[in-house]
């Protein structure tokens, strides 16, 4: 029988077996790709000897493509554990600040490559560290990847940060424009399905990265919504709670 | 902290791991020996005398690793086994921390009495770190 995830009951959920066979599943592909990452980092801290610097930027590619893998893994395999209903919610401290600091380092690399123009408007007076969810970082972390490879050569990326809320419940509200990757409004909300994802014509996200972003948002008790931006590209309108619920 | 070279003792069923791991550590000045299941393991860990192990989680079944743990912390069901009270386990699996895997210091403890947890991959420096931070605390 199937159980829904009660927190959102739009999505359908996997059944308790389902989930156990997932697991195993990506516990086998982990397994596999953590020792490969492994390999490449012996290499490179030089087990077998000298590693010369084009050899360093071929593995530093195997490695991160391999740990993109292991990513797309951890996600979908959360996303069953959070339809499934046994997700454990987990709280560790979260400090906007940094947050920040790390999104900027993330994109810095691949923006550089692509002269894509980054910008990060922030409040005056974040608030500061404070237990939360560590799926705050993960969604974030996931959605710039997404974004960043949508955002156009020579595009823009700009996200507009506020705070909403005070005291013990603060919430992230994020506004990104990605200048780049279009899609009609009508055909929007199949970003985040299932079966329309594993077709042909993906408009944003790789695979299942941006169900997994609004799903760990809506389990957290935040939101993703994307809307067309037309003629230029797409807008994400993000609410993230900072508190552990 | 020992006078011979510390001895790692690895259980682990990726035999690719365990032959990456055992250079790295070699490399690193470590007497290395392995066991690629946890009946394996608990057959000859009196004979390796570990000065630290490093522990799978899903080997032949799918809690190898934690039976061995059991073994090795429940000092009233397997009294023998109080030689390793001071021996740090360091629990390595691809499994997050999601399941359940909430780890305690303390043989008596309900929680998994192991001494440290990573989860794979990881970086060949975290674990020479790892394992300096368990065998001289």
């Amino acid at each position: 029988m199937r159980r829904p995830n009660p927190d959102d009951p739009s999505i359908e959920g996997v059944t308790a077996p389902e989930n156990r066979l997932i697991n195993h599943f990506f516990h086998d592909f982990k397994g596999g790709l953590s020792t490969v990452i492994m390999c490449m980092d012996a290499l490179r801290e030089g087990i077998a000897g000298p590693v010369s610097e084009g050899q360093d930027r071929w593995l530093d590619k195997a490695e991160r493509n391999c740990q993109n893998l292991v990513s797309l893994i951890d996600d979908f395999r959360d996303l069953t554990r959070m339809e499934d209903g046994s997700y454990q919610r987990e709280v560790e401290p979260v400090d906007p600040s940094s947050l920040f600091e790390v999104l900027s380092a993330r994109v810095a690399d691949e923006a550089a490559r692509r002269r894509i123009q980054t910008a990060f408007d922030l409040p005056d007076g974040l608030p500061g560290p404070r237990a939360g969810s560590p799926l705050v970082p993960r969604i974030l972390d996931r959605m710039y990847g997404v974004l960043v490879d949508c955002t156009r050569t020579a595009g823009t990326l700009k996200t507009q940060v506020n705070i909403r809320g005070t005291g013990d419940r603060p919430e992230l509200v994020m506004t990104i424009e990605s200048e780049g990757v279009e899609c009609d409004e009508t055909r929007l909300e199949s970003v985040f399905d299932k079966l329309a994802q594993s077709g042909a014509g993906l408009q944003l996200g790789r695979g299942y990265t941006m169900l997994f972003c609004r799903a760990a948002a809506r389990y957290i008790g935040g939101d993703l919504r994307l809307s067309h931006w037309p003629g230029r590209g797409t807008r994400v309108d993000l609410r993230l709670p900072l508190a552990a619920h | 902290m020992v006078d011979r070279k510390a001895r790692i003792f690895m259980v682990d069923d990726d035999t690719d791991l365990v032959d990456i791991v055992r250079s790295v550590l070699e490399a690193a000045g470590y007497d290395f020996m392995s066991a690629s299941s946890a009946t394996e393991a608990l057959d000859i860990v009196n004979s390796v005398g570990p000065d630290l192990i490093i522990l799978d989680v899903m080997m032949e079944d799918l809690v190898a690793g934690f039976r061995v743990v059991n073994h090795l912390r429940n000092f009233d069901a397997f009294p023998q086994n109080k030689a390793y009270e001071g021996v740090p386990i360091l629990m390595m699996t691809s499994i997050q921390q999601q399941t359940r895997m909430k780890f305690s210091q303390d043989a008596g403890s309900r929680l998994l009495p192991i001494d440290a947890f990573l989860e794979k991959p990881v970086k060949p420096r975290v674990l020479l770190e790892k394992i300096a931070e368990l065998l001289h605390r």
